[in-house]
């Protein structure tokens, strides 16, 4: 690792923290209905949005209502998108004229979208219009994250509640969340990334002539586009001379801004951040890398305001850190480490001013490790999924990494709303376990927790691990599965391992190697992502409901502080057992063999 | 396929309703 290096971690990490306490009370304030003179500003837009939408934003709902709420609603989006994606070349805004998009694609990419997941099969400038990116996929980018940060805020109001049956009004929540908080932070952010250079137009793509023509040889097909080939049985080539080139363009920058915002990492081009138009420069890449965690690391401190603590939000956010900059110096370090492999070979993979030395395969040379290793971590960290290098290239540490931080339940950061709602189930957990330990009674912000929330937390916890393993084990049975592989052996099965986890943990990211957009795996993955959506947020509500209608214990000697550095020791040593058990066979299976082989051990 | 695909949606999400009914009647016993 370089000084240069960790001077960059440091500077990501400070401003992250900087930023997570002021936009962290601003989210507070906004769920507590308390609006500054700005914010004013946009109430008659919210109390015309309710009369339009027949909503009353004074009606409670109970965790039921809630969670029927965010069904409709989603099932409304994913529908939307479907219908959006087969019909585009019926539809305006499609200056390429680009067909409809199969149905098992448009399946796979409508729940991509709705869950936040946005895993992508398809190539963004060869699939879709820009009426389907924006009207489908960005606004799914606003009201997937807007529906995470909804449940979120309902099991806080159930830590806050005493005998209460409802949790707030889910209409009212999505709409803050969307019109006070995501809207204005992708707004500004949009507008430094169009001054920044990346592309924002509704012209269609851009055939220009090449500084420098090119020629090379191009096999000859027959009649029956088969490559001819000679009597030695050589190819038939002839020369091609190249001497213009399409640019793909379109409204990239309002898509790249809230896919970072809402971590959802759907990039707008097929290599997402590191095509030059959506990540041109370095303080674009650190801005979209920043957005990254930016708003689950402020939603921390919201989460502390709203208890009425904020040492518990500061308690969390301390647990993500540090796993973060842990799996950080990790992967940074096997990538400048690099392949003893091309070592024997004599390749120099030493850093210099004249090189960046190291592993280098796979990644833009603009962004170099470091900008890569940090970029992999933070993505996989926060279930965002953006990528601006293919991890698919990275050593096998560098890549296990990504994947066991999707592995542990998008937890770490996790995605906005979702991952703090998960990390508050596993804190649920780590109090029962140590309950269990030293005979205290399990409570957690003034609230017993009894059999029914660890039925809950216990699905929570399950689900994601269920669907990664069992749909890596039928992907990997199933000829259909083996199909799309291209690396076999223990790679082929990072590969499949990669995509179920990424698809099990709603992060959206690809190895890549795999090739994923087939029926089969648009179907198995379009399953894991769904299922690992609802049916963790739906035990969350039933969480939140439970605590709301329970009365608040007052603190007492047998109540385990939480806000401590020893609970913080506790939850990550809880986030990584299960993590560990769970997935640790899997792994030994793929990046494991992988690095024993990169190793000469065989 | 439209159908089909569609279709499997409508059963996600009855069966993610079911999810719901099943943790309330649960939490309704304890």
């Amino acid at each position: 690792m370089t000084g240069n290096a960790l001077i960059q971690i440091a500077v990501y990490v400070f401003a992250l923290l900087l930023l997570a306490k002021p936009l962290g009370s601003y989210m507070a304030r906004i769920y507590e209905g308390k609006f500054g003179a700005a914010t004013r500003l946009l109430t008659p837009i919210e109390n015309l949005i309710y009369r339009v939408s027949g909503v009353d934003p004074a009606q409670g709902m109970r965790w039921t209502q809630y969670a029927l709420a965010m069904l409709a609603f989603n099932l409304l989006g994913l529908l939307a998108v479907y219908a959006l994606q087969r019909l585009q070349l019926l539809l305006p805004l499609n200056p390429q004229g680009l067909p409809a998009v199969t149905p098992d694609s448009a399946f796979n990419t409508a729940i991509s979208f709705a869950t936040n997941t946005n895993w992508q099969g398809y190539s963004g400038e060869a699939t879709m219009s820009y009426l389907t990116q924006m009207l489908g996929l960005t606004v799914q980018n606003f009201v997937s994250a807007a529906s995470g940060m909804a449940v979120l805020v309902a099991l806080i109001r159930g830590f806050n509640q005493k005998n209460a049956a409802t949790l707030g009004n889910f209409w009212v929540d999505m709409t803050r969340s969307t019109l006070y908080i995501l809207l204005p932070l992708s707004f500004i952010l949009a507008l430094v990334l169009v001054g920044q250079g990346v592309v924002q137009t509704f012209k269609p793509y851009q055939t220009v002539p090449l500084v420098e023509s090119y020629t090379y040889d191009q096999a000859k097909l027959g009649d029956d586009g088969q490559p001819l080939k000679d009597a030695h049985g050589d190819p038939v080539t002839e020369k091609q001379t190249v001497t213009e080139q399409t640019i793909a363009v379109g409204p990239a920058a309002s898509q790249v801004a809230i896919k970072q915002l809402g971590t959802n990492g759907g990039g707008f081009f097929n290599v997402n951040s590191a095509h030059p138009l959506e990540n041109p420069t370095p303080l674009s890449n650190f801005l979209e890398l920043l957005s990254i965690l930016l708003i689950p690391a402020a939603l921390c401190y919201t989460f502390g305001v709203m208890v009425g603590d904020t040492r518990q939000g500061w308690a969390i956010l301390s647990a993500m850190t540090i796993v973060l900059v842990a799996a950080i110096l990790i992967t940074l370090s096997a990538e400048q480490s690099g392949n003893p492999l091309l070592a024997e070979l004599g390749v120099d993979q030493i850093n210099s001013p004249l090189q960046a030395g190291g592993n280098m395969e796979g990644k833009e040379t603009r962004f170099g490790i470091t900008n890569s290793s940090l970029w992999s971590v933070a993505t996989t960290a926060a279930s965002n999924g953006s990528v601006n290098a293919m991890h698919d290239s990275f050593t096998p540490i560098g890549g296990l990494v990504p994947m066991v931080m999707m592995q542990l339940g998008e937890v770490i950061f996790g995605g906005v709303g979702s991952g703090l709602y998960g990390m508050i189930v596993f804190a649920m957990v780590a109090v029962f376990v140590a309950g269990l330990m030293i005979g205290r009674t399990p409570e957690y912000l003034g609230k017993k927790i009894e059999a029914y929330e660890m039925k809950m937390a216990a699905i929570v916890i399950l689900i994601p691990p269920l669907i990664v393993l069992v749909g890596t084990a039928v992907a990997v049975i199933a000829a259909a599965g083996k199909a799309s592989v291209f690396n076999p052996g223990a790679h082929g099965f990072s590969e499949i391992l990669y995509a179920f986890s990424s698809a099990g943990n709603n992060n959206g990211s690809a190895f890549g190697g795999l090739s994923a957009n087939v029926p089969f795996y648009n179907a198995m993955l379009g399953i894991a992502m769904f299922f690992s959506r609802y049916w963790l947020a739906i035990p969350v509500l039933a969480i939140a409901g439970s605590f709301a209608a329970k009365k608040t214990v007052p603190v007492g000697v047998g109540t385990l502080p939480t806000h401590t550095p020893l609970f913080v020791v506790l939850l990550i040593g809880t986030v990584l057992l299960v993590g560990a058990l769970t997935f640790v066979p899997a792994l030994a299976l793929g990046p494991v063999i992988d690095h024993l082989h990169m190793l000469g051990l065989h | 396929m439209d159908f089909a695909y569609l279709s499997l949606i409508f059963i996600f999400f009855i069966v993610s309703i079911l999810l719901v009914l099943g943790c309330d009647v649960l939490g309704e016993k304890q």
